[in-house]
């Protein structure tokens, strides 16, 4: 099976029912295909598809299959691979749960998920911040296979996540960041 | 497992719509003139501002609120 994420180049193209997503398959998606990102009914087109193999060799690698709604869009005009050139490490974290993506983020100096922590939960509505009940149990590192041109993470780390049932509550409030002090 | 710990935050975090937007309040704020940079952007997958863009610094602080209108800063 491979791991797969798909995801646009643009994140400012996405609509409200668009999304990034992580899918484990037998058969590969090819440059080229149409597909939908989520519920939308708009089709995107696969423009190019990047191997990221382990760090430590060990197991399987993961794809990152980049999808877009213009043809012809040079990759170096692509947000992420301008963002390898500006900033120190950019770095693609993707916590999976029972092998489902839970959250998606991006790590612009090179850090990793730290272990034994759950998951910040950001409510862009209302500013605030509490956890998912995940947590994280370890990572693994992927690294750019070789003959990868304008790569656009440094590394993808995978935090595989375990089920923390004690926090799954929603009774205590989620904490604001304006009244944390 | 710990949760996340409002008392010990030190980074500024600000809502956006895409990974660009991010971008666009760092060079916002270094306009501004506070001493911040951009170190992380957490997809929520959810809403019109989805993106959590997360910035450290000398100048970050976790209680700022940077972009309140006049209209919310006079009353």
């Amino acid at each position: 099976m491979n791991l797969v994420y798909y995801s646009a180049v643009s994140t400012a193209d996405y609509q409200m029912d668009e999304r990034v997503s992580v899918a484990h398959l037998r058969n590969l998606p090819s440059v080229g295909d149409r597909l939908s990102l989520g519920n939308s009914q708009r089709l995107w087109t696969v423009v190019a598809m990047d191997h990221y193999r382990p760090a430590d060799g060990a197991g399987e690698g993961i794809w990152l299959v980049h999808c877009d709604l213009q043809l012809g869009r040079d990759r170096s005009q692509w947000f992420s691979v301008q963002q390898m050139a500006k900033r120190k490490a950019p770095t693609l974290w993707l916590y999976l749960g029972h092998d489902a993506l839970i959250q998606q983020a991006v790590n612009y100096v090179g850090r990793s998920p730290v272990i034994g922590k759950l998951i910040p939960r950001y409510n862009t509505t209302d500013h605030t911040v509490d956890s998912w009940p995940w947590g994280v149990e370890r990572v693994t590192t992927y690294i750019p296979s070789e003959g990868l041109e304008l790569p656009c993470y440094r590394s993808v780390q995978l935090a595989h996540c375990i089920y923390v049932p004690e926090f799954a509550t929603t009774e205590t409030p989620a904490k604001s960041l304006a009244m944390a002090g | 497992m710990d949760e996340w710990n409002p008392l010990t935050e030190e980074r500024e975090w600000h809502p956006a719509t895409s990974e660009d937007g991010c971008d666009a309040i760092e060079a916002r704020l270094q306009k501004m003139g506070h001493r911040v940079e951009l170190i992380g952007a957490i997809n929520t997958g959810k809403g019109e501002l989805r993106y959590a863009c997360i910035f450290e610094g000398p100048d970050a602080d976790p209680h700022a609120e940077r972009f309140k209108s006049y209209q919310e800063v006079d009353s």
